[in-house]
């Protein structure tokens, strides 16, 4: 054991110094829409065909762009790799999480993140009380936040077990019936000032389990998000993102 | 009627068995190095109908028996009392189903709750008025009191201490003694096998990555050859080297996972950076594979999407090597850590006649003297090009399970090195038809990390998909979890848990 | 009131204040540096209490009075233990005897087990079943480890330490066995591995976060400087009675030698956290056991010289 632990000892520090980096060239991303013409026109429903959340919209005579809900995106890759015009492409950027809604669906020439800076009383410090309503890939993404890689503590960020020291509360998951009512009793154990972040596509939308008789159609249905984080299962990163973007922090305001 | 689900052999038949002999049926056949693989419900032509899939052990062949109950009929006579092993099933068929087994010994709701209406039996649907005025409500749910003087109760959960998913433990306790621990589970039961007949068949894979996310691969892999096996279309060599290569990753980067969580149970912060640093660089090449690093979207039936270029192959093999010999390194900080021993051994121990009895799977089955492992059971002849045996110990403790699964991470990212080394082109095939088989079914099994993974799909008379039924490998477990800690501390519950890795959402579907 | 005594009293106060924050802060860092990562910056326990002090408190119906004032009631012990105790290197503003320093002690033990208890949850009856027991075997400990010293300096009372002639012969045992002694009393009381996890997140394992779990807010703010405070104080004891085995001259190198070492007590503190194993419950006796021992044999040890 003890020359393993040497070793342990004498390796470098494993915390990334760069922060929010692109995805690796490997990784699939997210998708984003360009302002290259959508050959919708021409009969082409590629992307909506083959999208399993039925995530986008095609342009019709009202609404002449096509628009993409990463709420609904599980990240399967398909519209960025089928669509003709580029119009649909792959984003790798990690600084994925929004303050609104209706900001995480994608149009053309639009930006993907609202900054705004406004007074934050955890810039410095801040306590996350995770909930998981059954995304067991996000609780290791969630997990992997705190480990020494991503290290979320050198922003000044803690994962507690009693939700009275929280202020933010993480929620992962569908939020099917049965934890509904355990959502509602940690948030109100937490005082105020306190923020709620759905993270995931299944805690934004339900994802692909939507519609069902267990209700398990997103964190929505129950709270009311300040912040989201798309991916299924978003990357550590991302939630690091929207950790930061919750707590006012500078590192994820400017774009 | 046997068949081997693992290799391709085409979609499976049934055979009858009244429901008056399924139970000496079953009596004879298991437990005679046969297990039960799953057991459900179905519609069937008039009524409902009970199906069983028989795993035979020894020769890796498989059955499937269905037996209807008569018309009308909403209740039959239990299995659990001669096959511990029905026990969950069981319940879970009375909760989805309405459907009541008459002598159950401890029938209560499974996955349903109370916030559910008592009268929702979401998977029956072909019912009749009579049947609905036969089925009995659900009954509200009911903790086993442990009475005693000086016993007190400790409720933990649903929400968690730490980042993991929910379900509720009441440990009735004396002192700090555990007498008892009743696991409530279906707080993540999010309807999974109604959406998956209610969505397009095409779209399926996604709904079954998400039955228990951090098995990804293994779950759309079982779906995967499931499909298969009902379409009678096999998946082309490359592909399923791919698919079990996939699954393999998975496994390592789990176990290495959850030792990483072992060690933060023991409070060993030094193990626990050097194993999540590892982690990190097994999911990468993950992400080299498929573009995700939890293996999504990739393995699909009939096909496999996005196959990466030989470079990349040839990236992701020396790099596997590098992860299975960096883990060997470091091994020692918890494996040759007397500390860390005294904690883990003696901890949380499963006898082999238990762990037959409930018929545990994967790491914790291995770690009792169970040697079942589908990898070696049911012939895949991607496995058969390397010498590997599957770890078994007979000690059943912490020790032996965190052993099993370290020697697994090792011998998994072999394995994987191996498939993706064979792997010959990075053409993407696709044999997808244009419809399903009516009245067919179709069965995939696979090892995944917590053990054996079933997949069950149906199709009714127009082709459509009836019924799917999953059985992830936490299902045969959790009940040896609660034997586990009886008559250990409070505070070495995590630990134990830990060493199970159990999934809730797997069970809860 | 001389002045030495009011620049001491000074210092002790300001050293209070700052101390814990800058310990705690500085093992968190440490303790992430050793397991590479970044970690927190070392004022991070400051930005945590003032983060948690304009925070609204949350009280569940189960709680009573006993529960809302504890946090008073323990900082007042803990504050007096700050001014009995001449942890700072400088001789201690109130003069008090061993005895009155591990009563106080065990008040605030006290206010905050009862505290946990009136929360009627089963987190907090278990922790205050868990902090007694281990305090069974914690007080006796201190007591005969002060007691030992006492002997040697022929003083019970704590500002003796700030005198205590150099160590020869056998006696030349009393003061590391007293300071070994401690140091495990320390480990149990701070809440530090191998006895307790302080980075658990799992309230099964917990011993004395688990008597917090019910706090919120500014009360949970006292709490956790407290708990700094107390760490401050047992690592400035234990500095005391190393610092005798060198030769010090004036107030102000003593009192320098003292903050050096608790800097040093906090990053073998942190090196412990990292490298070993919590030990099993049903363990801990042993080694609070071992602690017994020292503290006896350091008694005899003193008692024969005398």
């Amino acid at each position: 054991m003890l020359p393993s632990l040497l070793n342990y000892l004498k390796s470098p520090r494993c915390t990334a110094d760069e922060i929010f980096p692109d995805l690796s060239a490997a990784n699939r991303g997210l998708p984003a829409i360009t302002s290259a013409p959508c050959t919708h026109g021409e009969g082409c429903t590629l992307c909506a065909d083959g999208c399993p959340t039925k995530a986008i919209e095609l342009p019709t005579d009202e609404k002449p762009e096509v628009a993409l809900d990463l709420g609904k995106c599980v990240g399967c890759g398909h519209c960025m790799r089928v669509c003709p015009t580029k119009t649909i492409v792959t984003s790798r950027s990690t600084r994925t999480a929004v303050k609104r809604r209706e900001d995480l669906v994608l149009r053309a020439g639009r930006p993907t993140l609202n900054v705004d800076a406004a007074h934050s009383p955890f810039k410095q410090s801040v306590v996350v009380r995770y909930v998981s309503t059954g995304d067991n890939a996000t609780d290791l993404e969630v997990a992997a936040c705190t480990n020494p890689i991503f290290d979320a503590s050198r922003f000044g960020i803690h994962f507690t077990a009693s939700p009275r020291f929280a202020d933010v509360l993480l929620v992962a998951g569908p939020a099917p019936l049965a934890m509904q009512e355990p959502l509602c009793q940690t948030l109100h154990a937490m005082g105020q000032p306190r923020v709620i972040i759905a993270v995931g596509a299944q805690a934004i939308s339900g994802g692909m389990f939507c519609g069902g008789y267990a209700n398990a159609n997103g964190v929505s249905s129950v709270l009311q998000p300040d912040v989201w984080v798309p991916g299924n299962p978003p990357h550590p990163w991302m939630i690091l993102h929207g950790l930061l973007l919750a707590m006012g922090h500078p590192l994820a305001l400017h774009t | 009627m046997n068949t081997q689900p693992g290799v391709f052999t085409g979609a499976l038949k049934m055979d009858e068995v009244p429901i008056m002999q399924l139970r000496a049926r079953l009596k004879s056949e298991i437990g005679d190095g046969n297990r039960l693989g799953l057991l459900t419900a179905a519609d069937g032509a008039d009524g409902h109908q009970l199906l069983t899939l028989i795993i035979q052990t020894q020769s890796g062949g498989v059955s499937l028996l269905n037996s209807p109950l008569p018309h009308d009929a909403v209740s039959y006579a239990s299995l659990t009392p001669d096959l511990p092993q029905a026990h969950w099933f069981e319940r879970e068929i009375a909760d989805l189903w309405g459907i009541r087994p008459v002598g159950h010994p401890r029938l209560k709701s499974l996955v349903m709750h109370d916030s559910y209406p008592t009268d929702l039996f979401p998977l029956a649907e072909h019912v009749t008025a009579a049947t609905a005025r036969k089925r009995s409500r659900r009954a509200p749910y009911r903790f086993t009191v442990v009475q005693g003087n000086g016993v007190f109760e400790v409720p933990v959960g649903p929400v968690h201490a730490g980042i993991i998913e929910p379900g509720h433990f009441r440990f009735s306790c004396l002192g700090e003694v555990i007498e008892n621990l009743e696991i409530r589970l279906g707080f993540v039961h999010r309807g999974l096998e109604e959406r998956l007949t209610r969505c397009d068949w095409r779209m399926m894979n996604y709904l079954v990555e998400a039955a228990s996310s951090d098995t990804a691969a293994a779950n759309a892999t079982a779906h995967a050859f499931a499909m298969e096996n009902l379409c009678s279309v096999p998946a082309a060599p490359d592909v399923r080297k791919m698919r079990y290569a996939c699954i393999e990753i998975e496994r390592a980067a789990c176990h290495i996972g959850d030792l990483v969580g072992i060690c933060t149970d023991l409070g060993f912060g030094a193990g626990g950076t050097a194993f999540s640093a590892l982690r990190g660089d097994v999911l990468g090449v993950a992400e080299l594979l498929t573009g995700t690093r939890f293996m999504t979207s990739v393995i699909v039936p009939f096909a496999h999407k996005y196959m990466p270029a030989k470079p990349l192959l040839i990236e992701a093999t020396r790099r596997l090597r590098t992860c299975s010999s960096q883990l060997r390194s470091i091994l020692p900080l918890l494996l040759n850590n007397g500390a860390a021993i005294e904690r883990m051994e003696g901890m949380g121990d499963i006898k082999t006649s238990l762990a037959r009895d409930f018929g545990l799977v994967g790491p914790a089955g291995r770690a009792s003297g169970i040697a079942y492992d589908v990898r070696k059971v049911i012939a895949q002849p991607e496995y058969e090009q390397v010498e590997w045996q599957p770890p078994t110990y007979f000690e059943g403790d912490v020790f032996a399970r965190t052993r099993v699964r370290a020697e697994e991470a090792i011998v998994a990212m072999e394995l994987a090195a191996d498939m993706v080394s064979r792997i010959t082109s990075s053409h993407e095939p696709d044999s997808s038809p244009a419809t399903l088989p009516a009245n067919s079914v179709g069965v995939g099994i696979v090892e995944a990390w917590r053990g054996e993974l079933i997949h069950l799909v149906m199709t009714d008379s127009h082709g459509r998909v009836s019924r799917y039924k999953i059985k992830d490998p936490s299902f045969n477990n959790w009940t040896a979890l609660s034997i586990a800690v009886r008559g250990r501390l409070l505070s070495d519950f995590p630990l134990c848990n830990k060493s199970f890795g159990l999934s809730y959402s797997g069970t809860d579907l | 009131m001389s002045r030495i005594s009011l620049v001491g009293l000074a210092v002790t106060v300001l050293e209070s204040i700052i101390m814990p924050f800058l310990l705690v802060g500085i093992l968190r860092s440490c303790r992430s540096r050793l397991q590479k990562r970044r970690g927190p910056r070392v004022v991070q326990p400051l930005y945590d209490f003032l983060r948690l002090a304009r925070k609204q408190t949350v009280l569940s119906d189960e709680t009573g009075p006993i529960f809302k004032n504890a946090p008073v009631v323990s900082l007042t012990a803990y504050g007096l233990v700050a001014l009995v105790v001449p942890w700072a290197g400088l001789p201690a503003p109130i003069s008090a005897d061993l005895i009155l320093f591990v009563f106080l002690l065990a008040a605030a033990r006290m206010a905050t087990g009862l505290a946990a208890m009136d929360t009627s949850t089963a987190f907090g009856g278990m922790g205050a079943s868990r902090e007694s027991a281990l305090s069974i075997f914690v007080e006796p400990t201190l007591v005969l480890a002060l007691s030992a010293v006492a002997i040697y300096q022929g003083s019970p009372w704590l500002n003796a330490l700030i005198a205590t002639p150099v160590s020869t012969g056998g006696s030349a045992y009393v003061l590391p066995l007293a300071v070994a002694a401690i140091w495990i009393c320390a480990a149990a009381e701070t809440a530090r591995m191998p006895i307790e996890d302080p980075v658990t997140h799992l309230e099964l394992t917990m011993i004395h976060e688990a008597q917090l779990l019910e706090y919120s807010g500014p009360r949970l703010a006292l709490m956790e400087y407290q708990a700094g405070l107390k760490l401050t104080v047992y690592y400035g004891l234990i500095a005391q009675m190393l610092i005798n085995e060198i030769v010090i001259k004036t107030p102000i190198t003593r009192w320098a030698a003292t903050t050096t070492i608790m800097f040093c007590l906090v990053v073998l503190a942190a090196i412990i956290d990292t490298v070993l194993v919590r030990l099993h419950w049903r363990k801990l006796p042993d080694l609070l056991a071992f602690g017994l021992a020292f503290s006896l044999v350091a008694c005899l040890l003193a008692a024969l010289k005398g």
